[in-house]
């Protein structure tokens, strides 16, 4: 942040123990600010996109955690049931025109006419001879229906976009969601790939209700809650080196929404895992809209203290006052922001903090927010002092890492060396982890940075490169042509 | 535009009526000859006494105050039955915020699209079953386009061009047994539980499909509404139309200005002049295309051309799609405004379940009116602004009940809109996939609101009052309308108003029946 060139008017506001701690390192960062410059103009995409892999990335804390997981990840936990707990999976390759959903009420968030729609074996005992039929064991799948599973859950084919994602993707995934065991492997997976790119910080929107067990009876949520915790524990989880919190996200457009905050506010009260809450749903389903939860916000906030909240607000491509509504709901950080940038009073109201806005920008494009990323506003809130980070929500369906967001930002947007440094240390400085951690972990980044720094400040930057052992998935391959062994 | 209010002709049709002479002396002949007798300078000179009118009532329109005590009497006395019968037999005035393509009933579609002597020769499948075909579930996604949908209709040339597989899926329409035929006439209305805003826009159109691109089948369908919408008292239909994306029996475009000439020729035969029913069209924009903007430079150009028949441009397409928000079009409303004279503007506004100032920039678009204006309550001054006019909201009852925008009708904004005086009127929207008519959504507003004499009567008035039709055909209009009001006030007004409506030959449909619980 002290980084900035204008950055004056900021140190006078931010926390002196952020000024404080990069004191030490300014002199020697200025330097590295134009060697980064220097190995823009002359690395190969392989090789910028070896240095951003290697680069401490601080926080990723916009991230829900079941869209975290890359399709070969579950596909892998849903067929092996001595990781998953013993569940067995089927998974729909087939419409047998069944008479049954055909009169049956309709439900436009649980439709028939679905593939790849996934569910455990007590459910699929339930079904109908015909329904029966349409589906087949994970296990049993041949090659061609596993790459086609696979391709299901990601935006990977020509017009998938918004619909694809919030209307049905999600919906094949079904009961692998509700498998605890699943659940937890996929964080630790998560853990581990985005620990290996140098994210220190995961604050992970997930929940511990709807869990079940193999026979669909229901999980309680406090056992629900021990799954993550004794997992975490565990020794691989551990070597991550890799910290994590959770958001409770609660879903803003259902008709009870406003009873799901109260119970959210309830829950993350009592559990430290969780550290704030957040409110999320296509936001142009207008059900949902920010003003709706005022009176709810400020019933809760007579009763509980030191929940944060961080907020979906301006993923919409209208103008709207929604990130100005979401302030007033109470939240510290957007989630998203595109449309803040057609809001002058509140673009204005947010330069130089204390609110951040949590950018995603590889969801924006695929999510058709903005189609065109030369024209996201990312680089208006980063260069009028509105703070910013990078962070990948949904990556799963993606199929990206966090390498990937600050590859696209620094291709689109040129970023300087301080605009890198400062992105990467708010993803800590903005979370919402206890005081004391996050002190700790600004400390670590801030010496993997200069490490960093050090590491490639030398005249022949490339040899280390050579290293670094990056990995790119199906986006990655497709839009940057590139693709590590 | 001022209210121009026939304040003379009414009172003069109103006396004749009770002289007994008033359906000989007032009635008109058909449209066109009405049009051609009419002096252009009749209905400028009646404008200085209407305005007149308006300051003095705020209304412009005196309904018999004897018949109001009367028709409080009715709705405490009348059965169910009995209102739904009086105000099948209310005359109406117009329709105008009413979507051509979807104001068939299902069983019309069906039975167009069998009958290969009424629809041109087209020949038609519908897709009764899914055969997983690989290559549909490898291609590129469009979800305007879903492969996994049923009772998607295509014509024959279509239909040829497919792969054997899919092949399979399709069924001749008119070959389909009864449980499918039900299904697919089921499967064009809203008439399931869970059926609602999601199946409507993202279903229903897409399966009428190619049956929306034969000129027959639309110019059939458009008749048959007139003599439906006629039977039940409305006496002008400004129909959102379009005549473009028409093709042959063999699927080669067909030019608009043939679609225009097939339209014309239709309504020019003797069982559509015979409904006693004004016609003219809005040219509708689909607002969230990437396109739109040059849709609507495309739009004005055709309406300008074609005047007499299509008489203004109308946006809609679902209004939480963000990406067609109001203000996105305004500088190009302006830039046709530097270029034409003489379109009027009505549009979808406020048709969302959020707070939005959705209405106020459609005002600042330039429409005069405001189809469907739900959130303008949440807007207050913009509710300041539109009362007393000269700006109308149209109101769609069961339209907003069904697509979720107003699930219960008893906190619609329409009483409040109405009783501060915004004007507003009833329409039908999408009748089809309701299954409804106009007396559907009259009989809701009177037993939702309990709607006095006066306030449905403005209703009529404002129905055709604030409709796009040449000054002089309004005109001509308004003055039927006031003396068929005269002549129902007469029916309803003696000691007996029961037996009269025995004589009233109503329908209802199926959203009637279930809703109502009536049948006839």
């Amino acid at each position: 942040m002290h980084f900035r060139k204008s950055s004056g008017g900021f140190l006078a506001t931010a926390s002196a123990a952020f000024a404080a701690l990069w004191l030490s390192g300014a002199a020697q960062a200025a330097d590295f600010g134009e060697h980064f410059e220097t190995i823009k103009e002359q690395a190969s995409d392989e090789q910028l996109y070896r240095l951003l892999y290697d680069l401490p990335k601080g926080g990723d804390i916009h991230n829900h955690l079941g869209g975290s997981s890359r399709a070969e990840w579950w596909f892998e936990l849903a067929t092996d049931t001595e990781r998953n707990g013993g569940y067995v999976y089927y998974t729909k390759t087939a419409i047998e025109d069944c008479p049954g959903p055909r009169s049956e009420p309709v439900d436009p968030r649980n439709p028939y006419l679905i593939y790849f729609h996934t569910i455990q074996e007590s459910t699929y005992e339930d079904l109908s001879d015909c329904q029966k039929a349409e589906y087949e064991p994970m296990a049993g799948l041949d090659d061609e229906e596993r790459t086609m599973w696979l391709s299901s859950l990601r935006l990977d084919k020509e017009g998938e976009g918004r619909y694809e994602f919030f209307e049905k993707t999600w919906r094949r995934i079904g009961e692998l969601f509700r498998n605890p065991h699943i659940t937890t492997e996929l964080l630790v997976e998560n853990m581990k790939r985005f620990g290996d790119e140098g994210v220190r910080y995961l604050e992970l929107q997930t929940g511990a209700e709807g869990f079940v067990t193999p026979e669909g009876e229901p999980i309680p949520v406090e056992r629900g809650v021990q799954y993550y915790e004794d997992r975490l524990a565990e020794k691989d989880a551990r070597e991550t080196g890799v910290t994590v919190r959770f958001l409770y996200t609660v879903l803003r457009f259902a008709p009870d929404a406003e009873q799901d905050l109260r119970d959210a506010y309830a829950f993350v009260d009592a559990h430290d895992r969780w550290v704030g809450i957040n409110m999320a749903g296509r936001e142009d389903n207008d059900k949902g809209h920010p003003l709706r939860f005022l009176d709810t916000y400020r019933e809760m906030r007579r009763k509980y203290s030191d929940v944060r909240l961080s907020i979906h607000a301006g993923e919409v491509d209208e103008p709207s006052k929604h990130v100005r509504q979401t302030l007033l709901l109470g939240a510290e950080r957007i989630g998203h922001g595109v449309d803040l940038i057609t809001d002058p009073d509140t673009m204005l109201l947010m330069q130089e903090g204390p609110y951040l806005v949590e950018i995603q920008l590889i969801s924006n494009q695929l999510l058709e927010y903005t189609e065109d990323l030369s024209k996201h506003p990312f680089p208006e809130y980063l260069r009028t002092g509105i703070p910013v980070n990078l962070n990948t929500d949904d990556r799963g369906m993606w199929d990206t890492n966090m390498t990937d967001e600050y590859f696209t930002a620094i291709k689109h947007f040129d970023l300087s060396w301080e605009e890198v440094v400062e992105i990467t240390r708010n993803g800590i400085a903005y979370s919402f982890a206890p005081e004391p951690e996050k002190q700790r972990m600004l400390r670590e980044l801030d010496a993997a940075l200069a490490a960093f720094e050090q590491r490639y400040g030398g005249s022949d930057w490339q040899a280390p490169l050579q290293r670094v052992e990056p990995e790119t998935y199906t986006y990655g391959e497709r839009v940057f042509g590139l693709s590590f062994p | 535009m001022p209210h121009s209010i026939p304040s003379y002709p009414l009172r003069r049709c109103i006396g004749l009526a009770f002289l007994g002479a008033a359906l000989a002396a007032c009635s008109s002949g058909s449209e066109a000859e009405k049009t051609a007798q009419q002096p252009p300078a009749a209905g400028a000179s009646e404008e200085a006494s209407a305005t007149e009118a308006v300051a003095a009532s705020g209304s412009g329109f005196t309904p018999s105050p004897d018949f109001a005590e009367r028709f409080e009497t009715i709705k405490d006395a009348a059965s169910a039955e009995q209102l739904y019968r009086f105000l099948y037999d209310l005359p109406k005035g117009g329709d105008l915020h009413n979507h051509l393509g979807g104001s068939n009933r299902a069983e019309w579609w069906h039975e167009v699209a069998v009958d290969t002597e009424r629809n041109g020769g087209y020949v038609y499948y519908t897709k009764t079953s899914i055969a997983d075909c690989r290559e549909a579930m490898r291609q590129p996604v469009n979800p305007g386009e879903p492969y996994l949908i049923y009772y998607h209709t295509i014509q024959a040339s279509h239909y040829e061009s497919l792969s054997d597989c899919r092949k399979s899926e399709y069924e001749r329409l008119a070959e389909l047994d009864e449980e499918e035929k039900r299904n697919w006439l089921s499967s064009l209305r809203l008439d399931r539980e869970g059926e609602g805003r999601w199946e409507f826009f993202e279903r229903t159109g897409e399966r009428i499909a190619d049956l929306r691109r034969n000129p027959y089948i639309v110019t059939e369908m458009l008749v048959e509404n007139m003599k439906r919408f006629g039977h039940e008292g409305v006496r002008y239909l400004e129909l959102q139309a379009s005549a473009r994306g028409f093709v042959t029996p063999e699927g080669e475009p067909i030019p608009p200005a043939e679609v225009v000439q097939m339209y014309r020729g239709r309504m020019a035969e003797p069982d559509a002049r015979d409904t006693g029913v004004t016609v003219r069209f809005l040219y509708t924009i689909g607002r969230y295309r990437p396109d739109a903007e040059q849709d609507l430079r495309d739009t004005y150009a055709f309406v300008d051309k074609y005047d007499d028949l299509w008489v203004g441009i109308n946006m809609a397409g679902r209004e939480d799609n963000d990406k067609g928000h109001p203000l996105r079009f305004l500088e190009t409303y302006r830039e046709m405004r530097r270029k034409y004279s003489g379109v009027d503007l009505a549009i979808h506004a406020g048709e969302v379940d959020e707070p939005s100032k959705h209405v106020r920039q459609t005002l600042l678009l330039g429409a005069k009116r405001i189809g469907h204006g739900v959130d303008l309550i949440t807007d207050d001054d913009t509710m300041l602004l539109m009362r007393h006019g000269p700006y109308m909201v149209e109101i769609q009852l069961i339209s907003n009940q069904l697509l979720e925008y107003t699930p219960d009708l008893s906190v619609h904004p329409f009483p409040e809109y109405l009783r501060t005086g915004i004007p507003v009127n009833l329409n039908t929207d999408d009748r089809g996939m309701w299954d409804t008519n106009m007396t559907d959504e009259y009989y809701t507003a009177v037993t939702y609101f309990d709607l006095s004499w006066k306030e449905v009567v403005q209703l009529g008035h404002n129905s055709l009052q604030h409709s796009f039709a040449p000054e002089p055909v309004k005109q001509r209009m308004l003055e039927d309308y006031a003396r068929e009001v005269a002549a129902f006030e007469q029916r309803y007004g003696g000691s007996d108003w029961q037996s009269p409506l025995e004589s009233v030959q109503a329908e209802t449909y199926t959203y009637g029946e279930s809703e109502f619980g009536i049948s006839f």
